[in-house]
Formats: structure tokens, sequence, C-alpha cells
């Protein structure tokens, strides 16, 4: 073990209400940026503390502390997807936005663009500048296409966990994600990459 | 040229084998038809480098959130919340 891993671990051994101040912000930083709900993020750093207490007997110490927590709380942030998923109306296709079809002409050649990019933009600007821009062009993304957007570009997720997670086949998801790249490229592109 | 483009895929199909190449390897047939056709258009390699800048600055920003963090009102609710459920 390392001393790094030991003083992680000792941490574990401290009161839960250290755990707090020792790892809070990590594990919001970490929510926040897969959910861009600060709300919802909140909601899902107390339940992963929570649940560490409930099952801190568990943790073997094989792995780091902040290791094991992260883990609670990516499992909390794909329950948290799972039952909006389940909550929202069957997925139709027809009635989802097909961006395509005003970017390319009936022999699928470009209409427009793409834009011009400057070079390196995130040198220059602040996290919280780079997250407002992604969650207000998030927010003008048709629900579903925001979803799966959300879980394979921002939470890392297979196509084959998004289906489960989405309860789609997997080509509904390849037109999902296809569509909502489309849309969020559009939007950092008039709102972050050329302004 | 425009022979050339004709044989292979369109624009609008590249952009979405594209999308799908983010994802997972496209079939070999189908991964050589979009490799010439990229190599051959500036609009849709242009696309494709704009998808990858995305997803790159996305993970970036992921790594650098310092700006970010809860509130002391936030904290302290959730260590009452973890004192009630000590037994404290």
């Amino acid at each position: 073990m390392t001393a790094i891993q030991q003083q992680d671990n000792n941490s574990a051994e401290m009161a839960p209400e250290k755990w707090v101040d020792l790892y809070g912000d990590v594990l919001y930083r970490y929510a926040y940026s897969r959910t861009l709900n600060p709300a919802v993020a909140e909601d899902m750093v107390q339940e992963t503390f929570l649940a560490a207490l409930s099952s801190y007997t568990s943790f073997k110490g094989d792995s780091h502390f902040k290791t094991w927590l992260v883990g609670i709380l990516k499992n909390k942030i794909i329950d948290h997807f799972r039952k909006i998923s389940r909550e929202s109306p069957a997925l139709n296709l027809e009635d989802t936005p097909n961006p395509a079809e005003e970017l390319f002409n009936k022999s699928g050649d470009w209409l427009r663009g793409p834009e011009q990019w400057q070079n390196n933009p995130y040198q220059q600007a602040e996290d919280k500048d780079f997250w407002n821009t992604i969650q207000s062009c998030l927010y003008t993304t048709p629900e579903r296409l925001a979803h799966a957007f959300t879980l394979r570009e921002l939470n890392d997720l297979s196509t084959e966990e998004i289906c489960h997670i989405m309860g789609i086949s997997s080509s509904n998801c390849w037109v999902l994600l296809h569509r909502a790249r489309l849309i969020m490229k559009d939007c950092m592109s008039i709102k972050w990459f050329t302004r | 040229m425009q022979i050339m483009k004709k044989l292979m895929y369109s624009c609008k199909d590249i952009c979405e084998l594209t999308s799908q190449a983010l994802d997972e390897k496209l079939p070999l047939p189908k991964k050589i038809k979009w490799s010439m056709h990229l190599a051959m258009c500036q609009r849709c390699s242009c696309h494709r480098r704009q998808l990858l800048t995305l997803r790159r600055d996305i993970l970036h920003f992921q790594k650098n959130l310092a700006s970010l963090s809860l509130t002391e009102e936030k904290k302290e609710k959730i260590k009452k919340c973890l004192r009630q459920n000590s037994g404290e």
C-alpha cells in the first residue's frame, strides 16, 4: 500500500462528517460535470455519503477510499438517468428533430458550414464559462437527445449501456447520438468556439 | 472528383458514419470508404475534427473544475443527515 493510499484510507476511519470536508467538493464536481444540474449533483453527493455510511464495512481498503466513493456516485448517476428515462414518453424518432435536414441538400452535400473554429479556446477560459455554455446548449436540445449526449459524452458510457439505461435499441441510440451531436456542435460553435 | 464522390458515400452519409465511429469500430468496407471520403472532403474532415474537439474540451474541463464546490450550507445539511443516520 502506498503512503497516499494509507493516508486516504486513514481518512476513511474518520467520522463521516469529515468525509464531507475531504471529499464533498470532489464528488460534487464529478456529479455536476456529468449531470449539469446543481441540485441533482448535490443530491447525488448526499446519497453517496449515506450509501458509504451504510455499506462502509464492505470497503476493504484495496482501493483508494475516494475511488470507492466515486464508484458509488457513478452508480447513483446511472440510476438517476435510468429513472428519468422510465418516466419519459416512449421514443418516437419521427417526433425528434433531425438537424441533418437543414445541413444537407437532397444529394447529401453540405448546404452550410462547418464554421472555422479558433484554436485551443479553453486555454483562455474559465471552467465555469465552459459548463454554463454546455448547459445552455443542452437545455435547448430536445430532452431525449440531450440525455443520450450526456450519457455518452459526459459520462463516457458505452452505447450498449446507454441502450439499457434509456430502454432503446442500438440503431435508435446511434440516431439519437448523431442528431444530438449535430445540434450540440452547432450550438457550441456559435456560443463557444467562434466567440 | 465528382465521379469518385458518387462512387462513395454522400457527405450526409459520412456525417452519420463519423458519429458512429466515435462510439465503435466501423466495419472495414465502410471504414475504407469513410476514410477515403474524409481524405478528399475538407468539410467532412473539418466536421469530424470539431466533434473530436468538443469531446476533448469536455474531458479537459471535467478534469479542471476548481471553481465549483458545495456551499457551506449544503455541506452542513449533508453532515446533519449523516449524523442522524449514524445514530449520533
